[in-house]
């Protein structure tokens, strides 16, 4: 294996298992984590005693699979999910496609005791393979960017990871040269 | 049948026709209980089809506040009133239960029809000076209730009985999805239970746990020292009304009040609510302290929508300078005074009560503070500012 392939497969493997998470309007937050052969887990935290309707949505070919709540608390039609959230301080999903395939996630919520309308932060798979949460204002903020006050924060297991990764990478790197 | 008639009758089929049946939205099993499932199903309906979204909504409050089933209260006339959705639009026709949601803490945004009474008190009620009028309890415009189309309508319990029963008669005919509630929101002996049936309907309870702590406190410190006063020790007073020689007797809030603080009605046992007095039983029955109730009538003036204290001072003047009046034990010791209705008649009955007991036993009651009461629940619990109060005559002499 050539250094370059080695060192671009060790980084996608790392990133995609960083958790990648946003805090969004609404405190509900989105984690996206890999579940293996091109299919990922798709994770919303939802304040205390969040009754709402959930609308997510996919590109056609995503295939929506394993959710967590009962039968009767969602539907899928087409590329469309729709979740009934009463009192669930958590819900996921996996969502599976053909490898190599870029996907975006968009999502709404109305919050059925008071009545808001509000978006979701969305998600998307680059084409490199890194997984980024895009905030509700609509501006995209990868993984690790320069954070301002609407930054994510990164939770201390993901910067030990990233160090940890890096620290990997660095020592592949003297091994084949 | 009269044409007002029938338009109110076809206002309420019209009402009717958008409007929900009296079962709770989302229960499609009928059995009297939001469950669950069936919530989930309304709510995915909802954000699917865009339909029922207010159903939805309405299903997700009860599932969620009202442990999924209606909610029934016994309102002040002793009726059940069983609640199968939460308010969004309400119509009060007596200003002493608006003032008690405000001092819930209600939304009262929710209120959309108020009667011409409140429309007047612009310092008081400002917030609902461009509300729509619904007339009043004695001439209520029910064309302009139904078109409001509220949820519930709120009427007095007790007061102007009949006028109240005739419009909830006709409201229960013409438009039998709103539900009718009755309050009185001023007796001393029920306005505590009113507190509370009210803050468990408008779903307030615990700014009406804090307001019921404030109010009981404030009535328990006079009640509490005034029971104490034997009966023959009790200072005699003359309590009249704004209508010159008519007083107040055993049954009438008045009378209820001057006994709260200590007092003992002169004319107590006249077998009228509010007997007319011949003026030489007021020289004979020797009042120690003379209350003259202003606000209406003759004496409208003072209170909080107007500050004129000449017209205070003419008042007091006149009273005390009545044939005869000279002699009595009363005028003599300068114990004469003017109290407006709105801090005695009303649920602010409370302050009103504190005046009358500092009055009666200036030592007894010296620690007490009404002014300072009044503008406590000014600002927290009427969302006022105590400066409202600030050139307003509600007491006179000062």
């Amino acid at each position: 294996m050539k250094r370059g392939h080695l060192i671009a497969g060790i980084a996608s493997i790392l990133i995609l298992i960083l958790v990648v998470q946003c805090v969004a309007a609404g405190s509900i937050e989105r984690s996206v984590i890999p579940a293996g052969n091109s299919t990922y887990r798709v994770i919303l935290q939802l304040p205390q005693g969040t009754v709402a309707g959930i609308t997510e949505t996919f590109p056609a070919g995503i295939v929506i699979h394993d959710i967590s709540l009962n039968p009767g608390q969602y539907q899928v039609n087409g590329t469309t999910l729709t979740l009934a959230v009463i009192g669930e301080s958590e819900v996921s999903y996996l969502v599976s496609m053909e490898p190599g395939d870029s996907w975006e996630i968009s999502g709404t919520s109305v919050d059925m005791l008071t009545g808001e309308r509000s978006g979701l932060p969305g998600a998307q798979m680059t084409r490199a393979g890194a997984i980024e949460i895009i905030p509700t204002a609509g501006t995209s903020l990868p993984l690790g960017e320069d954070s301002d006050e609407n930054s994510l924060p990164l939770e201390p297991e993901v910067v030990v990871g990233a160090l940890g990764s890096m620290g990997i990478l660095y020592s592949l790197r003297r091994r084949t040269q | 049948m009269k044409p007002h008639h029938v338009v109110i009758i076809l206002l309420g089929i019209i009402c009717l026709t958008g409007s929900v049946s009296a079962a709770l939205p989302g229960d499609m099993n009928r059995n009297d209980q939001v469950e669950r499932t069936e919530l989930a199903a309304i709510i995915l309906e909802a954000i699917n089809d865009g339909k029922a979204m207010q159903d939805a909504r309405d299903a997700a409050y009860i599932y969620t506040f009202w442990n999924g089933t209606a909610k029934s209260i016994t309102d002040s006339s002793g009726k059940e009133r069983v609640i199968y959705r939460p308010f969004h639009r309400v119509v009060v026709m007596n200003s002493e239960t608006l003032e008690t949601m405000r001092s819930l803490g209600y939304d009262t945004s929710q209120v959309v029809g108020v009667d011409k009474y409140t429309l007047q008190k612009h310092t008081f009620f400002p917030e609902f000076t461009s509300t729509a009028g619904i007339g009043s309890i004695w001439a209520p415009d029910y064309e302009k209730i139904v078109s409001l189309q509220p949820d519930a309508v709120f009427l007095y319990a007790t007061v102007s009985k009949s006028s109240c029963d005739e419009i909830e008669a006709t409201l229960a005919r013409s438009s039998p999805h709103i539900t009718v509630l009755r309050f009185d929101g001023y007796l001393p002996e029920s306005y505590q239970k009113e507190i509370e049936v009210l803050s468990n309907l408008l779903d307030c309870q615990d700014q009406g746990k804090e307001f019921s702590e404030f109010y009981t406190r404030n009535m328990n410190t006079v009640t509490s020292r005034a029971a104490a006063i034997p009966e023959d020790d009790r200072v005699r007073v003359y309590f009249e009304t704004w209508t010159d020689y008519k007083s107040c007797a055993s049954g009438s809030g008045y009378d209820q009040k001057i006994r709260m603080a200590g007092g003992s009605n002169i004319f107590s046992s006249e077998p009228a609510e509010y007997p007319e007095i011949d003026p030489e039983a007021v020289l004979e029955r020797s009042p120690q302290v003379i209350i003259k109730l202003i606000g209406s009538g003759r004496y409208s003036f003072g209170g909080y929508e107007e500050g004129n204290e000449t017209a205070f001072q003419q008042a007091s003047r006149g009273m005390t300078s009545r044939k005869g009046w000279e002699t009595l034990e009363a005028v003599r010791e300068n114990r004469t005074y003017l109290l407006h209705t709105d801090i005695l008649g009303g649920p602010q009955h409370f302050i009103g009560v504190q005046y009358m007991a500092k009055w009666f036993y200036p030592g007894r009651f010296a620690d007490l503070d009404p002014s300072a009461v009044h503008e406590e629940y000014l600002s927290r619990y009427q969302g006022l500012q105590p400066t409202v109060k600030n050139g307003l005559i509600f007491v006179y002499p000062r």
